[in-house]
């Protein structure tokens, strides 16, 4: 998906010669094109998350429109502060790209993985949070979050080559969820990694009778709080799957909606990192088994709820 | 006509003393230190045009050291674009003149500051947007020297020079004291400018409560058509101007009573 979106700032560079991209160290072969047909445009901070999210910010405050590029749990641990106090606080239109969230750093192991951005971005004030899932995701939500005009963050997960959506550009607006499969028995939200196997769980459960509704909540800020309600009533039981901790991701977001409804009986299972440091040693892949967060996982926890 | 940057000092000092006396505030100490900077930057360098503060083209101060907001508050004051009655509304309950400073609150408050270490970045990326726009506008940091403790100055530093911004001008207010003392005791950075220096800036240190050396300094830091930022040490006396306050570590914290305040102020008067 890095790719995906180098080459849609890529394009939107030539449009718009106020767009300016930052680098902390992060991009090698994805970057390049950039920094060759923009070099009075393109910026490496060196291995700075801090420098980065901070020079973006004061890049904005005279009109133009930073992207601050790095890996996701540098970016946002590491600059935590930097992105609260000059981003978020300030209500500047600084675009934060987290290249491969969640485990995609699979076996690079518990430094490399990024299973606290969701929950850290989604807390700030003023923030748009997006997580794309393919293509068209990407190229549509990359030009949404610019026509905001104020504080975004995109998650950028690895792109699962064999997953191809059932939407088209006309369907992705930020903050509303997609329905991807329909289903009466159970729902399920997920974002950005995840859908694929999303969606590959809807099938298996297909196949047993069993009608799973995907949603793609590529908005996890401002969350689509109306998909949930319906998909409380309509099932009234309600999955939530991610590869980041449990704790405060999209799985906290459903549950303070779910908590805080009047009328709705609905349980919610949150699928994802449970509240440990990851262990073993790992792929991406591999570690989705390992969490049962993969597609067959997904299945055999559905299936689970409903006996 | 020759500024005199004297007077004109001692009536920021008696804004900011009442300023911090109505409030029951902190932070004189380091408030005090760096008004006679901040007096010859706005009266004779910073180019802000109170008809248009948003000019696309202004210069930026960006106040690192945001604890230090009555200094630059009563400078806005002088150079008219506060009103002088809102210094009154200073860290008062529902008025929005924040001790540590929020952009967009008044004109010529360009950033939300507090959290040290920030302001460099974000003067760096204002200077650098200055240069892609093609316009001349120049971008004053003042940071305290103790704030240089944080790492976000040093990432940030070795940045802009590499970049070769001579439109960003540092000012080290180099008062010596910090929060839990001398800074020699707590975490001695020595020479400041040899630092900035190694770092690639063109640096100069001043006393920074000469206003000839101010002068000269910010004349250096705009007039010299080098390559790269400049740092000026300014080294100074935390509390100056107020003998009781001066060079006390117990003014970064407490605020001046009614007996102090009216002792502050007739040596300010």
């Amino acid at each position: 998906m890095r790719n995906l979106f180098v080459d849609e700032i890529y394009k939107m560079m030539g449009e718009d010669s106020g767009i300016v991209f930052l680098t902390a160290e992060c991009g090698f072969n994805v970057v390049e094109k950039i920094e060759r047909k923009y070099p009075e445009r393109f910026f490496n901070t060196g291995i700075a998350e801090q420098s980065l999210v901070g020079t973006a910010a004061g890049v904005s405050l005279r009109g133009l429109r930073p992207v601050a590029y790095t890996m996701a749990m540098f970016l946002a641990m590491r600059a935590y502060e930097q992105i609260r106090d000059d981003v978020a606080y300030q209500n500047l239109p600084v675009v934060l790209a987290g290249v491969i969230p969640g485990l995609g750093y699979g076996n690079s192991g518990t430094t490399h993985h990024a299973v606290e951005d969701t929950a850290l971005m989604r807390i700030l004030p003023n923030m748009t949070v997006v997580y794309p899932s393919c293509e068209t995701d990407v190229r549509t939500l990359t030009r949404k979050i610019f026509q905001r005009n104020t504080p975004c963050y995109i998650g950028l997960a690895r792109a699962s080559a064999d997953y191809q959506p059932n939407y088209d550009a006309g369907a992705i607006e930020i903050g509303k969820a997609i329905q991807l499969t329909p289903g009466r028995d159970a729902a399920l939200f997920a974002f950005g990694s995840m859908i694929p196997a999303a969606v590959r769980a809807a099938d298996i459960l297909k196949k047993d009778g069993i009608g799973l509704s995907v949603y793609n909540m590529h908005t996890v800020k401002p969350l689509d709080a109306e998909a949930v309600r319906k998909a409380a009533k309509e099932c009234g039981l309600i999955f939530t799957l991610e590869e980041e901790n449990v704790l405060g991701g999209l799985g906290g977001a459903v549950a303070e909606i779910l908590a805080e409804e009047k009328n709705v009986s609905c349980q919610l299972k949150r699928l994802g990192i449970p509240d440990e440091y990851c262990d073993v040693n790992g792929t991406q892949s591999w570690l989705h088994v390992h969490y049962g967060i993969d597609a067959q996982g997904v299945a055999a926890a559905v299936r689970e709820k409903l006996k | 006509m020759k500024i005199d940057y004297a007077e004109k000092a001692k009536e920021l000092r008696r804004s900011i003393i009442t300023m911090l006396h109505d409030a029951n505030g902190s932070f004189s100490g380091g408030a005090l230190s760096c008004t006679d900077i901040i007096t010859v930057l706005f009266n004779s360098f910073m180019r802000v045009n109170p008809q248009n503060p948003n000019d696309p083209q202004r210069d930026m101060f960006i106040l690192s050291k945001g604890h230090c907001s009555s200094a630059m508050y009563a400078a806005l004051v002088s150079v008219g674009l506060i009103p002088k009655n809102e210094l009154k509304k200073y860290g008062k309950n529902g008025t929005r003149m924040f001790i540590h400073p929020k952009r967009g609150t008044y004109p010529g408050v360009e950033v939300s500051t507090g959290s040290l270490g920030h302001g460099l970045p974000l003067g760096t990326g204002s200077a650098l947007a200055a240069k892609i726009l093609g316009c001349d506008a120049r971008v004053y940091v003042l940071m305290g020297d103790g704030e240089c403790n944080e790492g976000s100055v040093w990432e940030n530093a070795a940045f802009a020079s590499f970049q070769k911004l001579n439109n960003l001008i540092v000012i080290v207010d180099r008062n010596g004291l910090q929060g839990c003392g001398r800074d020699s005791q707590i975490l001695n950075y020595g020479d400041m400018g040899a630092k900035f220096r190694a770092f690639g800036f063109h640096t100069i240190d001043i006393d920074g409560h000469s206003y000839a050396e101010i002068e000269n300094a910010f004349q250096q830091a705009t007039t010299l058509h080098q390559d790269r930022p400049t740092a000026i040490i300014a080294h100074t006396v935390k509390g100056k101007g107020v003998s009781f306050m001066e060079d006390r570590l117990e003014w970064h914290y407490k605020s001046p009573d009614d007996e102090q305040f009216s002792a502050a102020m007739e040596e300010l008067s």
